[in-house]
């Protein structure tokens, strides 16, 4: 507790994520790289779809990432509106557009995806009309901190939306088994064994964490860019940016 | 008690009483949520008699004859099954035993005249060496329960 | 296996090349995009150029120690 607390600390959040940024940078290179090697190439065609399987490498890790970073948005968010920490309500700002181009990524991989093999561009079923919601209440969430200039009050006033929206995370989820959809249901669960083949899981599981630690690094050079203009008037920013010695 | 505490309290009622009105509304909708009718949906009547909807099943086995762009097909549920008629293309999915959707209006008791068809694809992605390796071995498993 | 047979995929080659062409490029722009932002705002702190809401923050960091 003592340690999360030091490191909420806005300045030694900055120079922690100022260390852990190339480290993490690097991993989600080697991951991409790796990942697109044998996502593309190495793994085998598909005995239903042939090569349009592949598209899930790119699909199913923006859209699981798409949830995760909603549900992280809204308990920062939380943690923020509750407990006053600031750090929270700037990792929480900082992690909407970031799940907002995973959502939109989906949606579109998505969509490439269901035109070859569904035959339709779009449908209105549950699980993409949820996903499509997600996507709206990521930018409504955007939008709403866009128009609230003071910091404080932004971060109050979106945090409400944002624990609200976490309802529509487990009904994308359970979408496709409430509700007879056109999307199939998860190929990967906790419970049970993987419906996908050890050569074609490897990429996926790649190629998630790829996005997985894109996210991180993403998260910590914005993170670094708005704790230092929200703590623009502090002596330690005038000291790094060379006003004051 | 503490402002800090009191938030606190405030979200989790909050989340909770947006969480059950939520639940509500999808419980209450939950029927007109569906994307699809089964053939058996549609024999019990549940299913619109009139107007454009989708039906949703197996396409059955050896039930495809090709004339030209028009196709006619069997879907089935196992249990019940309607005549699906439909003129273009189809889905590169679209095949025997497959699970598809399609979207149309009644014409009868068992035919469906469809303007649309959409493949539906299951969980499942292997090679298709092992989908063969597959369905070998599970041949082999049936005729040994069977003698 | 040849380059155009690899850049052929089956049939799919539109679909499958313009997902993962989406997909980077969007990667692409949540990379630059807060790099230029990064760049503008080190700008902007350097010139001390902060009059947009007139220094109404709290100077003094209350959660830091």
């Amino acid at each position: 507790m003592k340690l999360i607390h030091k490191y909420a600390a806005p300045k030694r959040f900055y120079e922690l994520a100022g260390t852990l940024t190339p480290g993490l940078a690097i991993i989600t290179v080697v991951l991409f790289v790796s990942g697109l090697y044998l996502g593309l190439y190495w793994a085998p065609p598909d005995y239903q779809q042939g090569n349009a399987y592949r598209i899930m490498f790119v699909h199913v890790p923006n859209a699981w990432m798409s949830m995760m970073a909603y549900v992280a948005m809204a308990g920062f968010a939380a943690a923020g509106y509750i407990w006053n920490v600031r750090l929270a309500d700037i990792l929480a700002k900082v992690t909407a557009p970031l799940g907002a181009s995973f959502t939109l990524t989906a949606l579109v991989t998505g969509s490439l995806w269901g035109k070859p093999m569904w035959g339709t561009y779009w449908v209105w079923d549950a699980r993409l009309t949820s996903e499509l919601i997600l996507l709206f209440l990521y930018v409504g969430y955007m939008a709403l901190q866009a128009s609230i200039d003071d910091p404080r009050r932004a971060a109050h006033a979106s945090a409400i939306l944002a624990i609200v929206g976490v309802v529509n995370i487990p009904i994308i989820h359970y979408s496709v088994y409430w509700w007879h959809t056109l999307h199939q249901p998860a190929s990967l669960t906790l419970t049970n064994q993987p419906k996908i083949y050890i050569t074609m899981l490897i990429p996926l599981i790649i190629m998630s964490l790829g996005f997985m630690f894109f996210y991180l690094t993403m998260l910590c050079v914005r993170a670094r860019s708005e704790i230092l203009w929200r703590e623009r008037h502090a002596d330690w920013v005038r000291k790094l940016v060379g006003l004051e010695t | 008690m503490r402002k800090q505490n009191k938030r606190l309290v405030f979200v989790l009622i909050g989340l909770a009483g947006v969480s059950v009105a939520v639940w509500l509304v999808l419980t209450a909708f939950r029927h007109n949520l569906v994307f699809f009718y089964s053939p058996t949906q549609v024999y019990e009547g549940k299913a619109p008699s009139h107007g454009v909807f989708r039906l949703g099943g197996i396409v059955e086995k050896g039930s495809i004859k090709k004339d030209g762009l028009h196709t006619t097909f069997t879907l089935t549920d196992l249990r019940h099954s309607m005549v699906v008629h439909y003129t273009g293309i189809l889905p590169d999915l679209f095949r025997q035993g497959q699970g598809v959707v399609v979207q149309g209006r009644r014409d009868g008791a068992t035919t469906f005249m469809a303007s649309q068809v959409l493949a539906k694809h299951g969980a499942n992605y292997m090679p298709p060496d092992v989908a063969a390796e597959l369905k070998r071995s599970m041949a082999a498993k049936a005729k040994a329960a069977l003698s | 296996m040849t380059l155009p047979a690899f850049l052929q995929m089956g049939r799919f080659s539109v679909f499958i090349w313009g997902a993962y062409g989406f997909t980077a490029i969007i990667v692409f722009l949540n990379v630059v995009q807060p790099l230029i932002q990064k760049r503008k705002m080190w700008e902007r702190l350097r010139r001390n150029l902060d009059d947009d809401d007139g220094g109404g923050e709290e100077v003094v960091d209350e959660e830091a120690e």
